[in-house]
């Protein structure tokens, strides 16, 4: 076991070099010169050489590279010229409002794909054909577009839900902050006007992130079932006299689902790239639409500092997946290699 | 045919009497797929099973053997449709029985053990929690703790050693043997009066299927059970089973006391069956008889008798279809019973059929000038040694294959024989080059193998082929039978034009005895014999002089498989063909090879012609092989004294110091365990007074006199004469 | 290591196997499912490629008098902010995701099945190597891809289409490597190496054809995600720039007359996403059944 952990832990560093590698290198071949951009077409050209030497710019790629990941290292993710803010500030300022989304979708898209999928594997024909229509066109729904029909139906329309702008209702006061995440800070707050606030203004970016997902995985979960439900081990089960609903739950769930447990990590890199495309369209306050504005304005270091933190999160999961696995399978847990 | 009065066993007063019926089936059919095309798996079964009896249930694949077992308790999966006229367990009548009922008659009432005791355990719960949820199931009042005692109790039972251990393990953690234990204390835990049993040890060494089979005749005997035993192989049957159902085609052929069906078969089919069924208690003389064609599937309609087709003495009325009928205490469904005993189908066997009876092929006339078909010398393969690991520790890898010597004289069979991991199909790669030996030697008609690269080594690949077990797995999909055989022609420039591959295709399908026809088919198109018939043509394509064939026939159904015998048979007398025939099935070896040599974790044990090792084995592993293979003749198996070995073969990765087999050696332990045998390890030697054989025991010497009382092998070979 | 087996279920699966396949043709070609797929994907291409010149207006064509027309009769889809017809634009947008989508695609499933096969099958060094750097490339979604395209090249249709190949190319590698490497155990290999055909010959005509299916299906759904991402990429102003039509960008342009009633102009690109996306998601699932009636492989 702690063998398969350190293992682990080696690929991962050894995935995050190459994803600083592909980031850094990325960047690093753009046409445009950073330093003009800060300066300016009106700059002279010794600004922009001075500019460029205190970047760092002039030595060579190697170099350049072996300073950058020193950086990292030491936790400076490098300052936005656009706001002159230190990416990393700024970072931890947005981040919360970006995880409580997406954190939300993603036990939102469980919650619906697990009974949805179960059902689904089961004996009724009919079930099966709706879902398996609801998941390709779930499937098929962009986000962001959906996050405008749903707009404009609860809000536009039915005016249910509340204007699509931030967290919280401009009047209210966000509560004092612990964890960053308004739902549980209102909770820690005792202050429930908050708290059902800012429910309602998650519901429907949640909603629109979690749908695509919640298809995607409910299909996982009908196809893994119905591969357990064919091993021999359930005809044991069922031959030792176990009724239906303790098979489903005591034999066939517990292997079912660990397929399920893989991919939806994975997955959750995706659902982090969904959510710059859904805060844009909810107007947010995470760092999608920071993101967003540091593109256009060709501001690199939020740029490359949102594409590393995506790796370290992909890889972390992906790592504790294996862990994960690894416990919840005797077959690994038990191994001595 | 309820009415029917098992056969008692003679003088074995420890069976307990046979009492009431447990189970009776009347008109038993399952049909799968849609009703318009229905699938006829079981085409109308009559069965009865009664306390204190074993019942076997025997057929071929697609026999509708299992099925009907699955039916009765409603553990078919979805899509099967049963019905029956009437069905009773315990008492309760089956037609009418709601789903809740059936779930609690289903291990309170009838346990369930299955083939393959891994996947049939859940791989993610301890061995203990499986035994204590069946337990729980059926004794609501029953607290976890004393469940767990008496779960305890169960694996103690089963022989689990160390069960307070073991009862807290996952079954990726116990071996084979083991894990069918589990299962069987499983299927115990509620105390069911019948057992069904489907094919408890087909996946089984044969070494381990002895000791299952005891553990089942014991436990029967103890509780006062039941047993449905469902199984294949006639051996099996003869060793365990009081009564036998003969199956074919969704239908009872045949049924009667064991002894009497397997000494005097009445059907057709089950004469024709025990006839192919290569006999390690015959010389090789007494080859199997191959029943030609094949049986009907079960989306076939079958007006008649569903055997006729394939019957040697099928009349115009076979036609119409032969009731089931009680003559005396055998049932029988056949217009023209056979008459004589099973004994003068297979010694007296036709000799031309298939022209498979021939006597042991002298070697070769030339043999002595020509270099052997085959010379190993020292051959040893270590997987995963070297530094590993993140410390680069050395590590001493695994010997699947120790210093193996062997040679082949054109012509002629080597049968190599083993249990599961013992390394025989790794020795066979590692001869073909498809496996790098670490050390040692391989000559191939003089040719020496190892130290060539890739390159050097295609030209002369065409000298040597191999045949696989799963002749499926072993053909590209959605390559036509065409392209399968003209690939090895155009890899080695074997045809010079279009015309002349495409006379060459048909004639290796001529020779394999399949027409043009099947030039244009996929392979999975055809069936397993078929299949396995293209696979030897591919390997004659390239006119090789020596084949191995690793487990080739033993994926066949037997009818099939003497067919398959019979064809390799041929055409090693046509072409001068020297055989590796690599399988586990003694009785199979017994029959197709001139020499035999004995495989025990990674090294030879025993080597010698092969008449010699049958009849006089001098290695205490072989004798117990030997012994523990079951041979369908129910005098013969109550007469023999067993050797029953104990525990597992160990892991190759770490095999026991001095002579391998010492752990679980029969001899050693009656010599009074001497130090010998841990300290030192034998070397394979010869034996005096007898050619070439050899056998590495320290004790070899000594075994005769400690052999148990033999063993009819000889006894009937005196008849047999 | 069974017997002189003859376990019935073996028997079952072999006869259910063929049955099966057999059934899978049949539905394939004469059912429902894949048909109705295929018809409706053959539909969208014809549409795609000939709609613009069947429906004679120009999507670029400015007519400001003509500005936020409700959908009538000579605007079946309306028009947009400078009274361009929407459908005039929507057929164009049609043929650019369709187009990128599909090469992108292509592009990423020829190198990842090269890829993927030489690592999978001759495995070693390189092997791992290419491992992990793939590995650390399916740390990077398409549209992040996109933006650090957009970012260094500046946004358009090649940083897009590129970052979608990119960013595909581990997913087609991974699915080649793992069925090459359970096929390379398979006797049906060690036969072809007994009878001395070269390695490149076994993976050419024996491997690769085998894996070609499960390409097949990874590329229907990479279609579809490909659509996806170009379209949001072009929702965030980083995908094809305007003028051209395309479906991402017709949205967000179309975005602030959603609350003042005009919502054609965003919600109608949105539906032809989804009804692209959606019949590559279906034909990637139909084309699983078929070639694995019974649903053995994994997502």
């Amino acid at each position: 076991m702690a063998k398969l952990v350190i293992s682990r832990l080696l690929a991962a560093l050894s995935v995050l070099f190459f994803a600083s590698l592909i980031a850094f290198v990325l960047l690093r071949v753009s046409p445009g010169d950073p330093a003009r951009q800060v300066l300016g077409p009106q700059a002279s050209a010794q600004a922009v050489a001075e500019l460029r030497s205190e970047m760092g710019l002039d030595q060579s790629l190697p170099q350049q590279y072996v300073t950058y990941v020193s950086d990292l290292v030491r936790g400076d993710l490098g300052t936005s010229w656009r706001t002159r803010v230190p990416v990393a500030e700024e970072l931890s300022n947005r981040i919360p409002a970006t995880i409580e989304l997406a954190v939300t979708a993603m036990l939102l898209s469980i919650a619906l794909a697990i009974p949805i999928g179960v059902l689904s594997a089961g004996r009724r024909r009919s079930i099966d054909r709706i879902s398996r229509a609801g998941a390709i066109i779930g499937l098929g729904t962009p986000p962001f577009w959906l996050g405008l029909v749903l707009i404009l139906v609860f809000f536009t329309w039915l005016g249910i839900a509340p204007a699509p702008f931030g967290r919280l209702d401009e009047g209210l006061a966000p509560p004092s902050e612990v964890t960053g995440f308004l739902l549980v800070d209102s909770l820690l707050a005792g202050d429930f006007a908050v708290f059902s606030n800012a429910l309602a203004h998650l519901a429907l970016p949640a909603i629109t992130l979690a749908l695509p997902l919640a298809a995607y995985l409910s299909r996982i979960v009908r196809r893994s079932t119905i591969d357990v439900y064919r091993l021999d081990y359930i005809r044991t089960a069922r031959a030792k006299g176990a009724g239906e609903r303790r098979v489903l739950f005591r034999h066939a769930l517990p292997n079912a689902l660990l397929p399920v447990l893989t991919l939806s990590t994975l997955y959750f890199g995706e659902l982090l790239a969904g959510s710059l495309l859904v805060e844009a369209v909810f107007n947010w306050p995470g760092i999608g639409g920071w993101v967003a504005q540091s593109i256009v304005a060709q501001d690199f270091a939020p740029v490359q500092a949102v594409i590393l933190m995506g790796a370290l999160v992909y890889t972390t999961l992906s790592a504790m997946t294996d862990v994960l696995y690894g416990v919840a399978d005797p077959r690994i847990r038990t191994a001595r290699t | 045919m309820t009415s029917e009065q098992p056969e008692r066993r003679d003088g074995d007063e420890a069976a307990p009497a046979v009492g009431r019926t447990l189970l009776s089936v009347d008109d038993l059919r399952v049909e799968f797929g849609s009703p318009q095309r229905p699938i006829h798996a079981v085409r109308g079964v009559s069965f009865d099973v009664r306390a204190g009896e074993v019942v076997a249930l025997v057929g071929e694949s697609g026999s509708g053997k299992t099925v009907s077992a699955l039916a009765l308790l409603g553990l078919l999966p979805r899509g099967a449709r049963t019905t029956m006229a009437s069905g009773t367990l315990e008492g309760i009548d089956l037609t009418g029985v709601g789903d809740d009922e059936l779930r609690h008659l289903r291990g309170a009432t009838a346990g369930m053990i299955f083939q393959d005791p891994l996947s049939s355990l859940n791989p993610v719960k301890r061995v203990g929690d499986q035994i204590v949820e069946a337990i729980a199931l059926h004794e609501k009042g029953a607290g976890r703790k004393a469940a767990r005692a008496r779960a305890l109790e169960l694996l103690e039972q089963v022989g689990i050693p160390d069960a307070g251990r073991r009862i807290d393990e996952y079954p990726h953690q116990f071996s084979g043997g083991m894990r069918q234990r589990a299962m069987i204390a499983m299927a115990l835990a509620a105390a069911p009066t019948l057992l069904i049993a489907d094919e408890p040890t087909t996946a089984l060494d044969v070494t381990v299927q002895a000791q299952i089979l005891e553990l089942i005749q014991r436990l029967q005997r103890d509780l006062e059970m039941g047993v449905l035993l469902i199984t294949h192989d006639l051996g099996v049957v003869s060793r365990v089973a009081d009564r036998v159902i003969v199956m074919y085609a969704g239908r009872i052929v045949e049924a009667g006391a064991t002894e009497e069906v397997l000494r005097q078969p009445r059907h057709h089919y089950t004469a024709g069956l025990l006839r192919s069924l290569p006999r390690l208690d015959l010389p090789r003389g007494g080859a199997p008889v191959p029943i030609s064609g094949s049986a009907p599937q079960p989306e076939d309609v079958v007006p008649g008798c569903a055997f006729a087709p394939r019957c040697p003495s099928a009349v115009e009325r076979c036609a119409e279809r032969p009731p089931l009928e009680p003559s005396g205490e055998r049932w029988l469904a056949c217009w023209e019973p056979a008459t004589g005993t099973a004994l003068d189908a297979v010694a007296g066997g036709e000799a031309d059929a298939a022209g498979a009876a021939v006597v042991p092929a002298a070697p070769a006339p030339a043999a002595a000038s020509a270099p052997p078909a085959l010379a190993v010398e020292r051959l040893q393969v270590i997987y995963g040694g070297g530094r590993r690991g993140l410390r680069r520790r050395p590590s001493a890898g695994v010997r699947a294959v120790d210093g193996v010597d062997l040679s082949i004289a054109p012509g002629t069979t080597l049968g190599l024989v083993g249990e599961s991991g013992c390394g025989k199909t790794t020795l066979g790669s590692a001869i073909l080059q498809l496996v790098r030996p670490t050390a040692g030697t391989v000559a191939v008609g003089g040719e020496q193998l190892v130290g060539r690269g890739d390159k050097q080594l295609r030209p002369l690949r065409r000298r040597f082929q191999i045949v696989f077990q799963d002749p499926a797995a072993s053909l590209t999909p959605r390559h036509r039978i065409e392209r399968v055989l003209s690939e090895p022609l155009e890899l080695h420039g074997l045809v010079r034009s279009e015309a002349e591959r495409r006379a060459r295709v048909i004639e290796l399908l001529e020779l394999v005895g399949l027409g043009e026809r099947f030039a244009d088919r996929l392979p999975h198109e055809l069936s397993g014999g078929q299949r396995q018939r293209v696979g030897i043509a591919r390997a004659l394509a390239v006119e090789p002089e020596l084949i191995v064939l690793d487990e080739s026939v033993s994926a066949l159904d037997v009818s099939v498989q003497a067919q398959v015998l019979a064809l390799l048979e041929r055409l090693q007398d046509e072409l001068g063909l020297a055989y590796l025939f690599i399988s586990h099935d003694l009785a199979v070896i017994r029959h197709i090879a001139d020499e035999v040599a004995v495989m025990y974790l990674g090294r030879i044990v025993e080597r010698g012609p092969s008449e010699q090792i049958y009849r006089a084995p001098r290695h205490p592993y072989t004798a117990a092989l030997l012994s523990a293979v079951p041979v369908p003749d129910v005098e013969r198996e109550r007469e023999r004294e067993r050797i029953v070995l104990l525990g597992d073969p160990p892991s190759p990765a770490s095999p026991p110091g001095g002579c391998a087999f010492h752990t679980r050696c029969w001899l050693r332990e009656r010599l009074g365990n001497p130090e010998r045998c841990v300290a030192e390890r034998p070397e394979l030697a010869h034996l005096g007074g007898e050619a070439d054989h050899r056998a590495a025991c320290h004790f070899s010497d000594e075994q005769a006199a400690h052999l148990p009382r033999t063993d009819a092998v000889t006894a009937r070979e005196g008849r047999a004469a | 290591m069974s017997g002189v087996t003859i376990d019935p279920r073996a028997a079952a699966r072999a006869r259910g196997r063929r049955g099966g396949r057999a059934r899978a043709w049949w539905r394939a070609a004469g059912d429902a499912g894949l048909r109705k797929v295929l018809i409706g994907l053959a539909l969208f291409v014809a549409v795609a490629l000939l709609g613009p010149l069947l429906w004679g207006r120009d999507p670029d064509q400015v007519q400001l008098r003509a500005a936020l027309l409700a959908p009538d009769l000579s605007h079946p889809f309306g028009t947009d902010e400078y009274g361009r017809d929407v459908l005039a634009r929507f057929l164009s947008g049609a043929r650019v995701s369709l187009l990128l989508g599909v090469s992108a695609v292509l592009g990423a499933a020829v190198v990842g099945l090269v890829l993927g096969a030489v690592s999978g099958f001759y495995g070693g060094f390189l092997d791992g190597l290419l491992n992990r750097f793939l590995d650390g490339l399916l740390a990077f979604p398409a549209l992040v891809m996109g933006m650090s395209l957009a970012l260094a090249m500046g946004p358009g249709a090649l940083p897009a289409g590129l970052a979608v190949a990119i960013t595909g190319v581990p997913w087609y590698a991974r699915v080649v490597r793992s069925e090459v490497l359970s096929l390379k155990s398979r006797d049906f290999v060690a036969a072809q190496r007994a009878l001395g055909a070269s390695r490149r010959h076994i993976l050419t005509r024996h491997i690769v054809p085998s894996v070609l299916g499960g390409v097949s299906v990874q590329a229907s759904l990479g279609v579809a995600y490909a659509v996806l991402a170009i379209a949001g990429l072009g929702f965030l102003g980083l995908g094809v720039q305007p003028p051209t039509a395309e479906w991402g960008s017709m949205i967000t342009e179309g975005r602030s007359y959603l609350t003042s009633g005009q919502w054609w102009i965003s919600i109608i690109p949105g539906f032809g996403i989804l009804i692209l996306v959606s019949l590559s998601v279906a034909l990637g699932e139909g084309l699983r059944d078929h070639l694995d009636p019974y649903g053995k492989a994994r997502y």
